[in-house]
């Protein structure tokens, strides 16, 4: 097709989680005769086993597809894919700064969720035009004027306009593609202006180095181009550029309003971040595109192989993922509990929820994940800071002139019956009042400083549920500022485990340690002696909990010739075993390493 | 599973499933039946088939146990028809052991018992408390002294079953038991700890297993005062005067093989292990489902940790070479080094065994080892 910019239509779907974002993709696909019906895998998009079995999508993705509208004239659209978790938000926002328009997918029978929320305030903040599509309309109990109300009152956006469809029947989904014609504008920016390409999204092919995602905002881009990224500084040869559909479709050019891919012989992908803007080293645009954020790792924490043999497959496992996943970083760490493994650093923990069941899934790997760690900055007597994202290795506390924590700025949105709770939770997590505000009639908005370190324990989980889901939490890192913080140790029968170490606000260390010894004695399976579970700071034991010795571990009854089930139990009791770690003599369970976040901090 | 003549004239052991009961005990989970005169009668003649099966191959044990259910609601032409058919099946040198409770025991069936060569009895006796038998819904109101006397007359190698662990129970009770099962002077003593199972009437009721702490405690008390009167606790839970113990349990203990008739018996032959169908109403049509289990080397050998660990003895090293064909100690090296640091195995002689502690920990033992 001729390059044509008013005839291109950038947009992506946004939606909460069910509620058919992936059918609806994959409709629009079949319309437009992207992929052939045969070749249908449901839900294309989501291209990893596991976006597809959790629903969510991680990685982005972008296909672009011929569509004939009703006026006789041939667009080309490009459908941008967003991930849909708080540890991506930041990938979602550069997603839509790459579109002109968005459809906010709604459940007829869900109605507007509080999730959603804050991916089309982000729509909105990027001037994205939106078309609200109303889905599962064929379900008995989808309660249509319900939505378009709650479209009106919760987003502001017109109720009456939008399109209701079924997209799994695949009921007026040409609807909505008529709509994104009429109703999103075409591409704006020049083709004779200096490049200015954003990146949106990369993955590492093994033949081609990292492929780019791309939107071109101004200029065109030429196989045989020298690149400059902007941010990293970095200057590449175009030995490919093309467009997904989603086969791959190489083309010689992209213009101004284009998406499509860009392969540069690029072997790193960190020097290819999201939010980047390329330019041409030759014509260089004065400024970069708005929007770019360094992200970095926000939370830490040790992975070690149950069995330590499987270091080398561990390491290897985390490198191929690392291809493909700037924000993961690893270092070889060794603990004395655990043995060797890596410290791994993650943009949340999804992040990290995702890496795990990625390494034990696709590389079989029996992993021992410890408790998840922020940054802090330790002020050293000898004038010094380190960074310290491993609990364990806090220096002697009498080098330690004062310690730095991350806060963030959180911002929570919520009904107004939630927020006195919300407040309590807040400050319970140490949480710094700032602004409360309305949004709308029933809506406010509470922000708070908060540590972050607070966040991770298990705090959206809490707002979810004091909320009954109604909340949502979108936060900023912020600042680091000094607290009052110190190492805790937790002793297994007398020896300190480092790897269960944990950094915690010295006012809370007390009934902290009380919960963690109780919950370690709930998790970790009774022996044959007796274990002391204890909490220590510098070497003072501030809490104690025994966990008692088996007495008696046989089956004493005559069960005759059956001892086929006996063998089949005793075997299962083994696995579980092997899924243990053997530290001294104490067999302790993956889960109990990451008890300290599944305490609860009122009760 | 092939079974050809070889194979079967090899197996020492058969196992007899009678399911009938005149009452149901709320722990028990034994496929049984409450007696029903029609099932008994077809029921024996189906037990009779398959004994015709065996001898027609030419088999011969030197044990044979009737267990249940309760074998002796059988009545007295039942019986007849079945011990009839099973005496042929005698090597010399045999051990023929048949389950009765109190309440259906006559002295007419004794003396066919005797008459057919039964040569060893086991009765379920359970408690001497009212409570207690109340409780396990056998409350018959039985002299046992007196029923003890009258078997001996017949048959003198006897076993008695002894429960604990049950709510209403405590050390007293469980003292007071002991005492009346030494004064019934018997030389050998089956101890149960109850044990919830899944569809008993106590598991629907909801009753608990007493705490591991206080089911030790009772073990303890039941080992020492047992051993002081001249029982040797051969197996966890199996209590005999020296010669006296069980030779068919034996047979279980020491991994080796044994046939099994009957609804819901479990035999082992020729690198199988079988379960035979629960289903009455199959086996009175002549249907004889069994469950498989091929036995690979390695389930083999985790068969005979799990049977041999449990006998006081453990196993002779030498037999297990001879067994499997390499060195227990070397290739176990590690793990017995493990195990026996924290005192629960050890090496007499040259027999593997568990240490007191090491039996009542037994499941530690054998997932180290398994």
């Amino acid at each position: 097709m001729k390059y044509d910019q008013s005839k291109i239509r950038n947009f992506s779907v946004i939606a909460h989680i069910d509620h058919g974002k992936s059918t609806l993709c994959d409709r629009i696909l079949e319309l437009t005769k992207a992929v052939e019906e045969r070749e249908m895998k449901s839900q294309i998009l989501d291209s990893l086993d596991l976006e597809r079995e959790r629903g969510i999508t991680i990685k982005l993705n972008a296909v672009t597809v011929n569509y004939h509208a009703d006026n006789g004239e041939d667009y080309i659209f490009n459908l941008i894919d967003t991930p849909g978790h708080v540890d991506f938000s930041y990938e979602v926002s550069r997603s839509l700064a790459a579109c002109e328009g968005a459809i906010l997918v709604v459940d007829a029978t869900q109605g507007v969720e509080a999730q959603t929320l804050a991916n089309v305030y982000l729509a909105v903040d990027n001037d994205l035009f939106i078309v609200p599509v109303i889905n599962k309309i064929d379900l008995p109990s989808a309660s249509i004027n319900l939505c378009k109300e709650e479209i009106k009152e919760k987003i502001g956006l017109d109720g009456d306009n939008a399109v209701l469809v079924s997209a799994k029947t695949g009921l007026n989904v040409k609807e909505v593609l008529e709509r994104i014609v009429t109703d999103v504008p075409a591409p704006s920016g020049s083709n004779d202006a200096p490049l200015k390409a954003l990146i949106f999204d990369s993955f590492y092919d093994s033949y081609r180095g990292v492929v780019v995602l791309i939107r071109i905002k101004e200029g065109q881009v030429k196989v045989g181009d020298t690149i400059h990224l902007m941010k990293t500084n970095c200057d590449f040869l175009v030995t490919e550029l093309g467009i997904r559909t989603p086969k791959e479709l190489p083309c010689d050019t992209l213009y101004c309003g284009e998406v499509g891919y860009l392969c540069a012989q690029i072997k790193d992908i960190k020097d290819v971040r999201v939010g980047d803007t390329i330019t041409l080293k030759d014509n260089p645009a004065l400024l970069p595109l708005p929007g770019y954020r360094k992200i970095n790792p926000m939370v830490y924490c040790g992975i070690y192989p149950t069995d330590s043999k499987k270091y080398e497959d561990l390491k290897e496992s985390l490198e191929k993922l690392a291809l493909n996943d700037a924000s993961l970083r690893f270092e070889p760490e060794t603990s004395q509990a655990l043995g060797f493994g890596f410290r791994c650093g993650f943009l949340g923990l999804l992040h990290m929820d995702v890496i795990q069941e990625r390494l034990e899934r696709e590389f079989g790997l029996d992993l021992i994940l410890t408790a998840p760690s922020v940054i802090y900055k330790v002020y050293l007597t000898d004038g010094s800071v380190i960074d310290l994202d491993n609990p364990s290795q806090m220096p002697d506390p009498t080098t330690v002139k004062k310690i730095e924590e991350p806060y963030v700025k959180a911002k929570i949105m919520t009904p107004k019956d939630y927020v006195g709770d919300i407040m309590n939770l807040c400050m319970e997590r140490r949480g710094i009042y700032v602004d409360l505000e309305y949004f709308d009639e029933t809506r406010m908005i509470l922000t708070y400083d908060m540590p972050l370190n607070e966040i991770i324990y298990n705090f959206f989980d809490k707002l979810k549920s004091y909320t009954k889901g109604y909340a949502s939490l979108d936060y900023e890192i912020d600042e680091y500022k000094e607290s009052n913080l110190t190492k805790m140790d937790i002793l297994l029968n007398g020896h300190p485990i480092d790897a269960l170490s944990s950094i915690v606000y010295k006012p809370f260390a007390f009934k902290r340690g009380l919960k963690i010894v109780s919950k370690l004695k709930e998790v970790i399976p009774r022996q044959q002696f007796e274990i002391p579970v204890q909490a220590a700071i510098n070497g003072k034991v501030i809490a104690r909990s025994d966990i008692k010795a088996v007495r008696k571990d046989v089956l004493a009854k005559c069960y005759g010739g059956d001892i086929t089930r006996k063998k089949k139990l005793l075997e299962k009791q083994k696995e579980g075993k092997k899924r243990m770690k053997s530290i001294g003599s104490v067999d302790v369970p993956q889960e109990a390493f990451m008890s300290i976040l599944s305490i609860d901090n009122e009760e | 599973m092939n079974l050809t003549k070889s194979k079967i004239k090899k197996v020492n052991s058969l196992y007899i499933h009678i399911p009938f009961c005149s009452k149901i005990c709320p722990y028990c989970d034994f496929v049984k039946i409450i007696d029903n005169e029609q099932f008994k009668k077809r029921y024996v003649d189906e037990i009779i088939k398959d004994i015709s099966f065996l001898t027609a191959n030419e088999a011969k044990f030197l044990t044979i146990y009737i267990g249940g259910g309760t074998p002796s609601v059988l009545n007295n032409d039942e019986l007849i028809k079945l011990l009839s058919a099973l005496k042929p099946l005698l090597k010399d040198d045999y051990e023929f052991t048949i389950e009765v409770n109190p309440e259906s025991l006559t002295v007419e069936k004794l003396k066919i018992f005797k008459e057919y060569g039964v040569n060893r009895i086991s009765i379920g006796i359970q408690s001497f408390n009212k409570e207690i038998l109340k409780e396990i819904n056998r409350d018959f109101n039985i002299d046992y002294f007196k029923l003890i006397n009258l078997v001996k007359k017949y048959i003198d190698n006897i076993n008695v079953d002894l429960i604990y662990g049950l709510p209403s129970q405590n050390l007293n009770i469980l003292k007071e038991d002991l005492d009346n099962f030494i004064k019934l002077d018997i030389n050998h003593i089956s101890t149960y700890s109850l044990i919830l199972e899944k569809g008993t009437e106590f598991y629907l009721k909801g009753v608990n297993e007493v705490s591991d702490e206080i089911s030790r405690e009772y073990y303890d008390y039941i080992l020492n005062y047992l051993r002081s009167n001249g029982f040797k606790r051969y197996e966890v839970s199996n209590f005999a005067k020296p010669g006296f113990e069980s030779r068919h349990n034996l047979t279980y203990r020491k991994d080796e093989e044994y046939l099994a008739i009957g609804v819901g018996a479990s035999g082992y032959i020729d690198h199988y292990r079988y379960k035979n169908s629960a289903s009455l109403t199959k086996y009175l049509k002549g249907e004889r489902d069994k469950e498989l289990d091929e036995i690979s080397f390695n389930d083999d050998l985790e068969y005979y940790f799990i049977c041999n660990l449990r006998l006081e003895d453990g196993f002779n090293l030498d037999e297990f070479k001879n067994k499997f064909h390499f060195d227990f100690l070397v290739k176990y090296n590690d793990k017995i080094n493990k195990l026996m640091s924290r005192g629960l195995v050890k090496i007499n002689g040259r027999n593997f065994s568990c240490t007191d502690e090491g039996i009542i920990l037994l499941d530690i033992v054998l997932r180290e080892l398994i």
